[in-house]
């Protein structure tokens, strides 16, 4: 806690609650975090833990508030709190089946310049010249999550596992401060996931910071400084790993049940 | 799409002899998207020969007729590929932007003459399609098309009925014909040699568009949804601009219709036009830039081919159609592509035993 009390959070959610008609996906979960920190989000399935990102990333309504470094986000808008640097990946990897790995990436590049029918058709040598950076920028991505021998491969032609580091380098390529992921391991087997924990350690290393939303406990206990423990869309537990693996009620309603 | 096409095409044999070389190969050309390396040069050929060919598969001043209107179709249909095909907008106003732009250039034109008329016809149709998005931005897919399709109808109306700028029932005549320096397009020949250059720079200007950033936001915004949104991309934006855009070449079809017939009428246009282009796309084939010209070309010019068993004609067209959509699911573009991967490892077979 005393990492978060002394500086102003990067992130912080107040009073978050999410309705889906008469259930309540989120009640009320408050979660803090600090720059250069990486949390870790567990529960068991339905805890609302997606729910939350989702309310954050603005994909569902919700009340409450989100701020990013002392900015308000508005809720329900999906992609207004992509202008503040948060960025996510999804626990289905969503990437676009119909394009190559390297354009899937592309469109996440933050540089914005002549990339409509003006770069196309009237400032061609401009689009040409910050094309370039954004095929560099793109390809050192592909790179880092090691895919860039497919990188005019269509993604529909990707297995599971390698979509979802597509969907990481899409999100590197936006240069993240914040990266929210759901679920980064699931279907990975033990090496790639040894590999996506060094990629994490890297990315820390480079400032990003990261909100984790995983069920492997090592993986958890390898990367997290600090988890949050969510069930029934309530946080039932806050702490270091090994403070919450402690905690009885954590227990009782996740490892009991889910492990 | 081509990369995967060719390798499903390639024999094993052809693989296992072309690995060694490809895989160095691969290596050196590096990421550039395989978009901006794909090959036109063959569809240019088609194109230079349609330029010349189309008037001489239907015959006399009536044939002329045929291809004007083929070449003017196209362009709708290039128009639609940038709502439809980009975009993921299914749109059935079609006919209200040809209308527009047609009665633009026809009412500006005395002032100016046709060139100014065609910008103003386009500048007109590209503002009012931005605006139609912008006001059904979130609108769904059929809804936003019910909800264009009332549209047009609404057009449609205030145009027979506007009589200062249509000309009502009167409708307008006596254009003038589009002039070059000293050089008039004011026959026949000269009015469709002067559509099949607008439709080759229609062409063109898609493939400049999918040769840049612009078409793969314009995918990834069409396929991806919310998505797109939280990866950074302004998607309301892009709808738009991909609305209007296409929304500016059915307005300069509409221009180019005024002026080459020297004659519009509130009659001409209906939302049956809509309809037509709508097929003509989706015939042709929604992955390449040729593929609404194809379309258009195809169901302008076959209508008249089969003239002759006249009983038979709706029923060949309809098949015909039933036909693409079951065998061609690329449209009639990708004949090629489908025949090289049924035919190439045949060959190889061959080459083999």
């Amino acid at each position: 806690m005393s990492v978060v009390a002394d500086t102003r959070p990067l992130l912080r959610c107040a009073d978050i609650t999410v309705r889906f008609g008469g259930v309540v996906a989120v009640d009320s979960v408050s979660v803090d975090l600090a720059e250069h920190e990486v949390l870790g989000l567990v529960g068991p399935n339905g805890s609302g833990k997606t729910t939350l990102l989702n309310a954050v990333s603005g994909l569902v309504d919700a009340r409450g508030r989100v701020e990013v470094s002392g900015t308000p986000i508005p809720l329900g808008r999906p992609g207004a709190i992509v202008d503040h640097g948060v960025f996510r990946t999804y626990q289905t990897p969503q990437v676009d089946r119909s394009l190559t790995c390297m354009e899937n990436v592309l469109v996440a590049s933050p540089n914005a310049a002549c990339r409509g029918p003006v770069g196309a058709w009237i400032r061609r040598r401009a689009m040409w010249k910050h094309e370039h950076e954004r095929w560099d920028e793109a390809a050192d991505s592909l790179r880092r999550v090691g895919l860039l021998d497919r990188a005019n491969d269509l993604a529909a032609g990707l297995p599971y596992g390698q979509q979802r580091h597509l969907e990481i380098a899409r999100a590197l390529t936006a240069r993240p401060t914040l990266l929210l992921m759901d679920e980064p391991a699931a279907g990975l087997s033990s090496t790639e996931t040894r590999h996506l924990i060094e990629l994490l350690a890297q990315l820390q290393d480079d400032g990003i910071t990261l909100l984790v939303i995983e069920h492997k406990i090592t993986f958890l206990e390898e990367i997290c400084h600090r988890i949050v423990v969510l069930e029934m869309g309530r946080t039932i537990a806050e702490g270091t790993p090994s403070e919450v693996w402690a905690n009885p009620a954590v227990m009782a309603a996740y490892l009991g049940e889910a492990k | 799409m081509s990369a995967t096409d060719q390798t499903q095409g390639e024999s094993l044999a052809g693989r296992l002899a072309a690995t060694a070389t490809a895989n160095v190969r691969d290596k050196i050309i590096g990421p550039r998207p395989v978009v901006y390396r794909r090959r036109q040069r063959e569809f240019w050929l088609l194109g230079a020969v349609l330029l010349f060919a189309l008037p001489l598969l239907t015959t006399g001043i009536y044939g002329l007729g045929v291809a004007r209107n083929a070449m003017l179709l196209s362009i709708l249909a290039l128009g639609f590929y940038f709502q439809f095909a980009l975009s993921g907008q299914f749109s059935l106003a079609t006919g209200a932007f040809y209308a527009t732009g047609a009665f633009t250039s026809a009412w500006v034109s005395p002032h100016g003459g046709p060139a100014v008329g065609f910008v103003a016809a386009v500048a007109v149709t590209a503002l009012l399609g931005a605006l139609v998005k912008l006001l059904l931005s979130r609108s769904p897919l059929i809804q936003f098309g019910i909800a264009t399709l009332s549209f047009s109808e609404l057009v449609f109306l205030v145009y027979r009925n506007w009589t200062q700028f249509t000309g009502g029932n009167l409708g307008r005549f006596g254009l003038q014909s589009f002039k070059v320096g000293g050089y008039s397009f004011n026959t026949s020949t000269r009015h469709y040699m002067l559509l099949v250059g607008f439709v080759l720079i229609g062409v063109y200007l898609l493939i400049l568009f999918e040769r840049s950033p612009a078409q793969r936001d314009q995918i990834f915004t069409r396929d991806m949804g919310a998505v797109a949104k939280t990866t950074g991309l302004h998607t309301r934006r892009l709808q738009i601009v991909a609305f209007a855009l296409g929304g500016a070449y059915m307005g300069a079809a509409g221009s180019l219709f005024a002026h080459t017939g020297n004659f519009v009428h509130p009659s001409s246009f209906s939302t049956e036009i809509s309809l037509e282009v709508m097929i003509m796309v989706l015939i042709g084939g929604i992955r390449s830039p040729w593929g609404p010209v194809v379309g258009a070309i195809v169901l302008t010019v076959l209508p008249e081919w089969l003239r002759p068993i006249a009983h038979y004609q709706d029923l060949v067209y309809a098949g015909g159609i039933l036909v693409v959509i079951l065998l061609l699911p690329g449209g009639i573009v990708s004949l090629p592509t489908v025949v090289r991967a049924r035919v190439e490892p045949l060959l190889a077979k061959r080459r083999k035993t």
